[in-house]
């Protein structure tokens, strides 16, 4: 499964922990400097929570916190791997010239 | 854009009504922190677009085997797993994990007592039960169509087996009691040693994998540890719905496995003076290992039925009702009931479905009657419903139980009255009762009975005569 960008961005502040959604927009845009707006946000969560990359824990529904899940791990560590090979490849190609 | 609240809170309402539940309130949450911009509320249009295009992705669930529909995330059962510890056997049979909480299907099985076993009747593999109240249950006489009632121990609650429950997760430091130790609404359960419930704890920490039960009698605690995983028979939320007689029949989530379709049924009255009983004829509870129900379920009853597209009928085979402490106790009158039915064999390639509920009972508390059983027949009027009590015969049960034949005048119109709805001995302690219908459709009620022999009748219960019809796509 592909994951759009904010998937990732989504995946990778909840494998620092469990956040809730307001936690989970700060912490992007302290390390990714985007901001994430709620329809955005929120849609990203539904397809997660969805495919099962992500879940919700139990706790208050306005601030109802997210973890990443097993499979959420695997998925982010294809993408980072596929990342890893692109940056690679990229970076031997622009050396090369 | 600050102060705009109000304008985020009517742009809410504006999303798909699963999405708002599901996500309504932290959106709002998050938007009180980080106040709304333009360009925020710009994107939660886009969103609310994005939400109407793709409605499922809120309301994703999941199938859990013998306990229900679940929200997705919600970690089942790896494989069963069983522990064998002062001759009984403890098996764990499913498992929902969900963030809200932890259901454990727990069987019970003793090997204890074989002398006791031998002096009481036990279920063989020969052995038919009939009925969907396990009060009135009745066995059938291997290689006789003669049947018997149900030996005495088997209609005794659980609460002597399991006393305490514990959910432990090793190496950590949670360790919940039990918060409901459920009951045994799918399973027939016999003193003897066997039965099935569903305990509920709270919701297990994060990433757990595994964990283990300790079930306690009181004397002996038994440990059975388990693993669960992700659960992966999706579901879908529908809300295909049918109204008749001040009924809604709702089908609120669906999923198929191979030759199974189960839903998700929620009926509702549309007032408090319509309470509602059984929604057609139950199917079988779960029974102990051997034992098959007869093809005789409930004389007089009509099951629900799944029809496909094809015109090809299967009747529903279980009924996984729900075990929240917060509900009545089984049977209890409400205005709402939720569970799911199981169907099957279904034809695979079939994907439109006609739900078909033939009848609801409807039960009504107002109206009491006493009556002197040393002056039958008697004719009786409780709320403006007429029946008679014909005899009085021993209960099978022995004293001070009591059988009274009850004779119901046939009624016309869709709704029919089908039996007074509780009956008891006065000056009894107590207020058991139970009813049901012989195979030649003599309806009987029997209660404990002490002198002078004067029974209370109290309620009544009418049934509608459907059917619903509910229409799906799975």
């Amino acid at each position: 499964m592909r994951l759009s960008e904010e998937a990732r961005l989504i995946l990778a502040s909840l494998a620092a922990g469990p956040k809730h959604g307001y936690a989970i927009a700060q912490d992007i845009e302290s390390f990714a400097g985007r901001r994430l707006g709620p329809g955005t946000l929120y849609g990203a969560v539904a397809r997660l929570e969805s495919a099962g990359h992500i879940e919700a824990m139990a706790g208050e529904a306005r601030r109802r916190p997210y973890r990443i899940t097993g499979r959420g791990r695997a998925v982010l560590q294809e993408g980072v791997d596929e990342s890893r090979r692109f940056v690679a490849t990229a970076r031997r190609r622009l050396a090369a010239r | 854009m600050r102060g705009s609240i109000a304008l985020v809170r009517w742009l809410l309402r504006l999303y798909p009504r699963e999405w708002r539940e599901r996500y309504g309130a932290e959106i709002e949450a998050l938007l009180e922190r980080r106040p709304p911009t333009f360009a925020s509320l710009v994107d939660l249009v886009r969103g609310i677009l994005d939400a109407h295009l793709h409605p499922h992705l809120a309301s994703e669930l999941v199938f859990v085997p013998e306990i229900g529909f679940r929200p997705a995330g919600t970690r089942v059962l790896l494989e069963r797993a069983q522990t064998m510890h002062d001759d009984a056997v403890v098996t764990i049979m499913s498992v929902a994990a969900s963030p809200e909480r932890t259901d454990v299907m727990v069987q019970w099985e003793s090997h204890r007592d074989a002398n006791v076993a031998c002096a009481t009747p036990v279920p063989t593999p020969s052995t038919t039960v009939f009925s969907d109240q396990v009060a009135s249950a009745k066995v059938f006489v291997p290689g006789t169509d003669r049947a018997e009632p149900a030996p005495t121990p088997w209609t005794t609650a659980l609460a002597d087996q399991v006393a305490s429950a514990k959910l432990v997760v090793p190496g950590t430091d949670f360790a919940e009691p039990a918060t409901n130790l459920g009951g045994g609404t799918r399973a027939f359960m016999t003193r003897r040693g066997w039965s099935v419930r569903t305990v509920s704890f709270p919701p297990l920490p994060a990433g757990t994998t595994g964990a283990e039960v300790h079930i306690s009698n009181g004397e002996t605690e038994w440990r059975v540890p388990f693993r669960i995983c992700l659960g992966r028979v999706r579901a879908s939320a529908t809300h295909a719905e049918t109204e008749l007689h001040g009924i809604t029949l709702r089908i609120t989530a669906a999923t198929r496995r191979g030759e199974e379709v189960v839903l998700d049924l929620e009926a509702q009255a549309s007032n408090e003076n319509l309470r509602l009983g059984s929604i057609g004829a139950s199917p079988p509870p779960l029974l102990p290992p051997g034992v098959t129900p007869a093809r005789n379920w409930s004389p007089g009853a009509s099951a629900l039925v799944l029809e496909d597209d094809g015109g090809r009928k299967v009747y529903e085979r279980a009924r996984i009702r729900p075990h929240e402490a917060s509900l009545p106790a089984t049977g209890a009158p409400r205005t709402t009931q939720r569970f799911a039915s199981v169907f099957r064999p279904v034809d695979p390639d079939a994907d439109s479905f006609k739900l078909i509920v033939p009848e609801v009972e409807v039960n009504q508390l107002e109206g009491a009657t006493e009556v002197d059983l040393r002056s039958l027949p008697v004719d009786v009027d409780i709320a403006g419903q007429r029946f008679r009590v014909a005899r009085v015969e021993p209960s099978q049960l022995g004293a001070p139980m009591r059988r009274l034949v009850i004779e119901i005048p046939p009624t016309e119109g869709p709704r029919r009255f089908a039996r007074p709805l509780s009956i008891r001995g006065l000056r009894v302690a107590g207020g058991g009762y139970a009813w049901g219908q012989d195979l030649d459709g003599t309806l009987w009620m029997e209660t404990a009975v002490d002198e002078p022999p004067v029974v209370m009748f109290s309620g009544v219960s009418f049934k509608f005569e459907g059917p619903w019809i509910v229409s799906l796509e799975i």
